[in-house]
């Protein structure tokens, strides 16, 4: 089996990149607490291309990193973002191609799958759970649907994923 | 089929839920760990993985923060370096405004202060302009002078400025007259900064005589101070030598340093009074 060097490290460079811009940058676009995921962009956008497997690694990769920075949710992260990988990874780019705004109703329901997962990992339940999610987890949602739209039309454009 | 055979097929079959189950299992343990595990592994990958990452993102950040800190401070600079140019500006006027002030109290004269906001443009320096005009109740002729002596006279006066005619105008004529002996004479200039006076033969001026105004031609009131005498060139004028003395001047007030000004509101009837 041949391995695409360049394409894995393009894709790790866009993974590190919204890394870094998401503990750096984010701040700068940042309304009060309510921010955009941009690792969770770029995540849906390496596993629409590269499948579940790529999506579930990428996933735990990314969610490990910050999970480092999150000591009290330790594996939180690592758990909501694999899954989300790995569930993203089974809808063909192919598909969401045909109905553009199907990307973005994909990244919707992406956010509230990672967030549903990783509060409940995270311990928290009942009111509080049901708190971080409409007070936290939607606003910032909706940010980071109108972010991702915006990268999705104007400046990421990804290829069919490689059969 | 044996072990070894068997696992390879079903890493290739299973490859996707077994990866799954390995995340998750994965996850489960971090999840599981007390806090001491969990320092322990935040502590191993900040230590080791992270470090460089870390290390960018710093360097990033605090040039970043430097860049905004050095504009906020060039512009800070630029603030401190303007109040600190008008304040030694200001402190350099203010002695000048202190004695103007004090000059103002102690005449009876009625007198408008005013700031001179241009000069004449040409070689020879024969006018200013003055921010004073006919709504200040300045008019033509009325003299001009700072408190060590006169300067000049209004030439021309519009409604919100006016131009001085300079001592060291050719035009400018002054009738003076010595303090001590009051032998009178005619001030003039011959486009330089120096000034002359001109005497009747005979009259009674000694080098160091102080010259005011002889109120002499309706301009100046009498008794303004205007300048010093200074040597006897008669002897340097060929013509007319012996009928005229002639004095170099040097005027009380040096009109390459006036800023400020005063304007002498004359009235029709003015009589020159000093206060006590």
């Amino acid at each position: 089996m041949r391995i695409h060097w360049k394409r894995i490290a393009m894709e790790a460079g866009i993974l590190a990149g919204a890394l870094l811009l998401q503990q750096t940058l984010i701040r700068w676009i940042s309304l009060g607490p309510v921010r955009p995921d941009l690792t969770l962009i770029a995540l849906m956008a390496l596993a629409l291309r590269r499948g579940p497997i790529a999506g579930l690694y990428a996933g735990m990769i990314l969610g490990l990193v910050q999970d480092v920075y999150a000591v009290e949710t330790l594996g939180a992260n690592a758990l909501s973002n694999c899954l989300v990988g790995y569930v993203l990874g089974f809808f063909e780019d192919k598909v969401v191609k045909s109905l553009p705004a199907t990307r973005i109703l994909l990244l919707g329901a992406a956010l509230i799958l990672h967030d549903v997962i990783f509060y409940l990992a995270a311990g928290f339940h009942g009111g509080v759970f049901w708190s971080a999610l409409l007070r936290q987890s939607a606003p910032s949602a909706v940010y980071t649907l109108f972010v991702g739209g915006l990268i999705f039309y104007s400046t990421l454009r990804l290829k069919p994923r490689e059969v | 089929m044996n072990l070894f055979e068997w696992l390879r097929k079903a890493l290739v079959v299973w490859r996707g839920i077994l990866s799954l189950l390995l995340c998750v299992v994965f996850s489960g343990v971090l999840l599981s760990q007390d806090r001491t595990g969990r320092i322990v592994f935040h502590e191993v990958m900040v230590g080791t993985l992270l470090y460089p990452l870390q290390a960018t993102l710093s360097h990033f950040d605090g040039s970043l923060r430097i860049y905004h800190e050095n504009e906020r401070l060039r512009r800070e600079n630029m603030a401190f370096r303007t109040e600190n140019d008008f304040l030694k500006q200001s402190l350099r006027q203010s002695p000048r405004l202190v004695e103007m002030e004090r000059f103002h109290a102690t005449v009876s004269m009625r007198l408008k202060a005013g700031e001179i906001v241009a000069e004449d443009a040409g070689r020879l320096q024969r006018a200013w302009v003055l921010d004073l005009g006919r709504a200040d109740s300045v008019d033509v002729n009325m003299p001009v002078m700072t408190s060590r002596g006169i300067v000049g006279k209004i030439a021309k006066c519009f409604q919100k400025y006016s131009l001085v005619q300079l001592l060291s105008d050719p035009e400018f004529k002054a009738s003076v007259q010595v303090d001590r002996s009051r032998a009178r004479g005619i001030l003039e200039s011959h486009g330089t900064s120096r000034l002359e006076v001109q005497f009747p033969a005979g009259s009674d001026v000694q080098p160091g005589d102080t010259l005011v105004t002889a109120g002499m031609g309706g301009v100046f009131p009498k008794g303004l101070r205007v300048g010093i005498a200074l040597q006897d060139v008669s002897g340097m004028e060929e013509q007319n030598s012996d009928v005229i003395r002639v004095f170099q001047v040097e005027p009380f007030q040096s009109l390459d340093a006036v800023e400020e000004v005063f304007v002498l509101i004359k009235q029709d009837q003015w009589k020159l009074e000093m206060a006590p």
